[in-house]
């Protein structure tokens, strides 16, 4: 498929923190791409570098073949951008505030209209069209942020956290659009909700240090693990002294931790699960817990945080 | 450039209370605790009246203040990271736009200060004018609210603190004040810089109009040139800082 987006080599500096570090990516034509890491790690300036609204220091960035720099009209009028901080203007009404944006694409007044109303139906602010934002709640705020990005219909859509202080209906909602209206669209999307991440993207990039640490669908990036799995033995008092050490020694057993009453680990192979049982067997277990891999657990493997 | 000005017009209409109190306090003050007082101590030469002189001080400051003090507010804006007018960058609208729809608008507004100012000060009888004259001061003062309104957008866009920006706008006030001959006549020992400040010699020019003398429009083109030098500057700035 065509790449919609392609950085190469992209650099961003802030006084003397690297941001981003000669980062490449291509983003697939009318697919979801998420983009997750930790706060700071520059998934926000990957967006406002492609909205426009920052400048790189080093490295191109391409929307449908068009470089960012050099055909900014043309790049920009394909773009919705909904930032992650709430930014609608406390001096204008809700419905002026997404007329005004509307208009500065060119939209007609008509079909801005249309839009809104339309819009405000679904995410039900419609009463609050002719209110002030300073009156919204954050949650509400943020849908009307989300129909501000896809008001003038873009081809592609670069939202920063769409969902973050928005109530669980909203949410699907959201993602229901995406779905529906999204369709033909290149959806790229920063998140810290990972089974939102699992759920509605194609292809997921875990960015760490101003770098692609990893890059794929989720199948893919799971499929790293090669049948990774966690488990857990809960125990009714505490968990028996050296168990760490003695389970340490076992071969394909990783990460052995304990957290208050429970002993986790991980491993590729069932069978050493059931030597660690062996072991405790004599313990007053209370409940056993296994699970595959899921991304927040290859995540958290990648910042170092937990399985390597 | 359109899209701009119908969103200040927007934010306009919500707070039309409060600038028509505006329009119409700034000259009453700077009348009361300007000109009034200073009327007891500046004696003219030739029985000119202080108060008819300082009008023109009245309707130069006014308007210049107002729309110097808009489009810093709107420039400011722009650099504010969580602002909407940040956000407007994202779209299809060049930063000539912007910054001619941010000019426009305070231009306008600093317009509206100037003809309530003159209104106010005609009816206080501090000024008596035809109609002619009026028009001409118009096309005397406009210039110097161009000028003035592109040097607070600079302000606005280079300045990212309120405090310092608040304090280089006092400093700037209190020099065009009390260096262009608006409210203290220069004439005695004035150094010979300032007399080749437009600002100076528009004033003059204005003073010239309301002692039915003569007066030359060539300051007026010095200051247009000077604006339009200005607002390149300030297109220049506005690359680096709308990315930064």
């Amino acid at each position: 498929m065509e790449a919609s987006i392609t950085l190469k080599s992209l650099a961003k500096k802030k006084n003397n923190d690297i941001i981003l570090a000669d980062l490449s990516l291509g983003i697939e034509s009318k697919s979801n791409h998420a983009i997750v890491g930790q706060n700071g790690a520059g998934k926000s300036t990957i967006l406002k570098i492609l909205a426009g609204l920052i400048e790189k220091d080093a490295g191109t960035a391409y929307i449908n073949g068009k470089d960012i720099s050099t055909r900014q009209a043309e790049t920009k009028i394909v773009i919705g951008y909904m930032p992650q901080h709430i930014d609608l203007d406390n001096e204008m009404t809700i419905f002026e505030n997404l007329m005004i944006f509307g208009r500065l694409y060119g939209v007609s007044n008509e079909l801005l209209k249309n839009r809104i109303l339309k819009f405000s139906d679904i995410f039900d602010y419609k009463n609050q069209l002719l209110e002030y934002p300073k009156k919204l709640t954050p949650g509400i705020l943020r849908t009307i942020q989300f129909t501000r990005s896809i008001i003038h219909n873009p081809e592609i859509l670069l939202l920063d956290e769409p969902t973050s202080k928005m109530d669980p209906k909203n949410k699907i909602k959201v993602w229901e659009i995406l779905d529906t209206e999204g369709k033909d669209k290149t959806v790229l999307f920063t998140s810290q909700d990972f089974d939102e991440v699992e759920k509605f993207s194609d292809r997921i990039s875990i960015l760490h240090h101003g770098q692609i640490r990893m890059d794929g669908s989720l199948d893919k990036l799971v499929g790293v693990t090669k049948g990774l799995s966690k488990y857990q033995i809960r125990f009714k008092d505490s968990v028996p002294d050296g168990i760490i050490d003695s389970i340490g020694q076992m071969p394909k057993i990783l990460k052995p931790e304990i957290n208050g009453k429970i002993l986790e680990f991980y491993s590729n192979e069932r069978k050493f699960f059931f030597e660690v049982l062996k072991e405790v067997i004599m313990s007053d277990i209370s409940d056993i817990d296994m699970d595959f891999c899921k991304l927040i657990d290859l995540y958290l493997g990648l910042i170092g945080s937990k399985v390597e | 450039m359109n899209i701009i000005l119908q969103r200040e017009y927007l934010i306009f209409k919500h707070n039309i209370i409060f600038y028509l109190c505006l329009w119409t306090l700034i000259p009453m003050i700077i009348y009361l605790f300007i000109s009034f007082p200073f009327s007891f101590y500046i004696k003219l030469p030739n029985g000119i009246s202080y108060l008819n002189w300082s009008s023109v001080g009245n309707w130069v400051s006014a308007s210049s203040t107002l729309s110097f003090i808009i489009s810093m507010n709107i420039a400011s804006k722009y650099i504010d990271e969580n602002s909407y007018s940040r956000t407007m960058l994202c779209t299809p609208i060049s930063n000539k736009e912007h910054l001619l729809g941010g000019l426009i608008w305070s231009l306008i507004m600093g317009f509206i200060q100037l003809i309530f100012s003159l209104a106010i000060t005609l009816s206080f009888k501090s000024a008596n004018l035809f109609l002619l004259d009026i028009l001409l001061i118009i096309i005397y003062i406009i210039p110097i609210i161009i000028l003035i309104s592109n040097i607070g957008f600079l302000i606005g866009l280079s300045c990212k603190g309120g405090l310092i920006r608040i304090i280089i706008s006092l400093i700037f006030f209190l020099f065009i004040y009390f260096s262009s001959g608006l409210f203290v006549p220069l004439n005695n020992g004035l150094p010979y810089i300032f007399t080749l400040s437009p600002i100076y010699l528009s004033v003059q020019n204005i003073q010239a109009i309301m002692a039915n003398d003569s007066s030359m429009i060539s300051s007026s083109l010095i200051l247009v040139f000077i604006s339009i030098l200005f607002f390149i500057i300030n297109l220049v700035i506005s690359f680096k800082v709308f990315k930064s």
